[in-house]
């Protein structure tokens, strides 16, 4: 087992926002997290890699990964587990690239701080990983800052930058909700090949139930805190149990459509 | 900057200076006081009514005010800022000679400010609500309250008087006379610019790209140099301009305490003097000064903040 969340709870300040969530995911396998906004969703994964806010704090449960439960992780723990093993796609990779420095720059640095490789072997392989990504004019994005790309370049960047290491484990928190539909099913589909590729286990959490249903083998629905059904995928959407789930996938009828992705 | 801001911003600071000499020079009108009677009081001597009008017929004194200000402007174009009455020399070599007293003060107690509060503010941001951040904080609020004169005055008590490691008395510039003017202007700004820096970096710190960085797996130390110092440094220079415009008008009072031989003793003097000549050309060189730091500080934004050089949002 790559992953085993057990009884998470985590809390911001007083108020307990998670409950009692458990997940388990192998090697190379990838599980889909939806649930109307504010279930929950992005304070889990946050959770899973220590980043949460400033008031945000596990208040139960054990993450394991590799066998090791991170919540007893110093700093040091963090920085080896992060950007390599483990690894974060967001919503909007320019907002979590520095606004006042080059893409290049970052992109290098990143290599450099868990490599070994020169400056100028760190900007060719940071190179061929935008090529990768589909990005056709990688030296001209090498240059760019953040705010002079597009979304959909962007999200293809923070993709690229989250796979450069070949993690075990890609978490991933809507990476295509801000774009339109059809370069979210592109970039989808870019980050599914890769991760196929370097057999990286994904937790992805998102809104649309056709992405979903098109890419993961195993789906957690998520209600104000909680859990509400967790299983396979394929069986989930055939047969939903719970009241929530049915009123999910009815409110989506392209859902069987497959069409909606691919 | 492009060439047309700089050109439209070089003439607002041509209308301003023009604003803030016509409201000094009437100032200087409206005030009670007679330079002429001043000047003459020095000599010492009787005076007669005759010589007073003399005198004051040949500093241009009785014309009206518009003949005086106009008279005065016409020479300042020419590049003549006119005779200072009590010095008895040119204005412009008056200011000369008192420029690097204040310059070195003002430079010195920059740099000490600088050392005190970049560190104590960045140490006071990343232990946030721990015992060392309310210490500095503790400390720097001591230090906004508390007015740099009587800062002064203490330093000189206890330093100089009483324990006697520096020299009590100014008169030239020297490095150990040095020390105390700069320190006490140093706190004072410290206490305003170690929060100011902690506000900025907290301000980073809560960015979603320090996130960003810690989950590619660097060490908060790496994350505060690389990024959220050069990002802090966007704001904190404004606020340093600002503390340099303080430091003009801060610096003429402590040079008073430490009787420092700069343009700000001068200045008072000349006021004291009804010295017009030389109160118009000091005001004038503040305001130059002033504008011109302004301006620096908006031309290095621009070179330093790529969305605002490429015209980006
Ligand atoms: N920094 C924070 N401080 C306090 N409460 C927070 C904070 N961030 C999130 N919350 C609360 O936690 C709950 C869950 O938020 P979370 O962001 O995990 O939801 P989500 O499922 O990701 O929603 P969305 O689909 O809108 O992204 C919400 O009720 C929110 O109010
Ligand atoms: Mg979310």
């Amino acid at each position: 087992m790559l992953l085993e969340v057990s009884d998470l709870s985590v809390s911001y300040g007083e108020r307990e926002i998670v409950r009692n969530v458990n997940v388990s995911l192998d090697e190379g396998e990838v599980l889909a997290i939806v649930g109307e906004s504010g279930s929950g969703k992005t304070t889990v994964i946050r959770a899973i890699l220590g980043c949460l806010p400033n008031e945000g704090r596990v208040s139960g449960g054990k993450i394991l990964f590799e066998g090791k439960n991170l919540l007893g992780n110093i700093p040091a723990e963090w920085c080896r587990l992060c950007g390599t093993k483990a690894t974060m796609v967001f919503q909007d990779s320019g907002s979590i690239l520095d606004p006042i420095d080059r893409i290049g720059s970052q992109f290098i640095e990143y290599i450099r701080e868990h490599s070994s490789l020169t400056k100028k072997e760190a900007a060719k392989a940071a190179e061929d990983m935008l090529r990768k990504m589909h990005l056709s004019n990688p030296e001209n994005i090498m240059k760019s800052y953040p705010f002079e790309l597009s979304g959909g370049m962007r999200q293809r960047v923070g993709v690229a930058m989250a796979m450069f290491f070949k993690p075990r484990l890609l978490l991933a928190d809507e990476p295509t909700s801000a774009l339109d539909v059809t370069t979210q099913a592109q970039v989808v589909k870019e980050m599914m090949e890769i991760c196929q590729q370097d057999k990286t286990a994904i937790i992805i959490v998102t809104h649309n139930i056709g992405v979903a249903a098109y890419m993961s083998d195993k789906l957690i629905v998520m209600q104000a805190g909680e859990i509400v059904e967790s299983g396979r995928t394929d069986e989930i959407i055939a047969r939903p149990q719970s009241i929530y789930t049915k009123e999910l996938l009815d409110a989506v009828p392209q859902v069987g459509g497959k069409s909606y992705v691919s | 900057m492009k060439g047309k801001e700089l050109v439209h911003r070089l003439i607002q600071m041509l209308i301003t200076l023009f604003g803030v000499s016509l409201l000094t020079f009437s100032l200087m009108y409206l005030s009670p006081g007679d330079p002429v009677e001043m000047l003459l009081e020095v000599a010492d001597t009787i005076v007669s009514e005759e010589t007073i009008a003399e005198t004051r017929a040949q500093l241009g004194l009785d014309k009206p005010f518009h003949v005086q200000y106009f008279r005065w402007l016409a020479g300042v174009l020419q590049g003549d800022m006119g005779m200072s009455y009590s010095a008895k020399m040119p204005v412009a070599d008056r200011l000369w000679q008192s420029l690097p007293g204040t310059m070195v003060l003002a430079a010195s107690a920059t740099v000490t400010m600088l050392l005190i509060s970049v560190p104590c503010g960045i140490l006071s941001a990343v232990y946030r609500n721990r015992p060392l951040d309310y210490l500095i904080r503790g400390i720097s609020f001591l230090g906004v309250s508390m007015p740099s004169f009587w800062v002064g005055l203490i330093l000189l008590y206890v330093l100089g008087l009483k324990l006697r490691l520096f020299p009590i008395a100014g008169g030239e510039v020297s490095f150990d006379r040095m020390i105390l003017p700069t320190l006490t202007l140093s706190i004072a700004m410290a206490a305003k610019y170690t929060r100011q820096v902690r506000t900025a970096v907290l301000e980073e710190l809560g960015q979603e790209y320090i996130t960003g960085a810690r989950i590619r797996g660097f060490p908060m130390h790496k994350i505060l140099w690389r990024h959220v110092l050069p990002n802090a440094c966007l704001p904190l220079i404004t606020l340093l301009g600002l503390q340099i415009g303080w430091l003009l008008g801060g610096v003429a009072v402590i040079e008073m305490v430490f009787s420092w031989p700069g343009l700000g003793k001068m200045a008072v003097h000349a006021i004291e003097m009804r010295d017009y000549p030389l109160v118009q050309g000091f005001v004038l060189w503040i305001a130059v000064l002033y504008m011109g730091i302004n301006l620096l500080v908006d031309i290095s934004y621009t070179y330093l903040d790529p969305r605002l050089k490429k015209g980006g949002c």
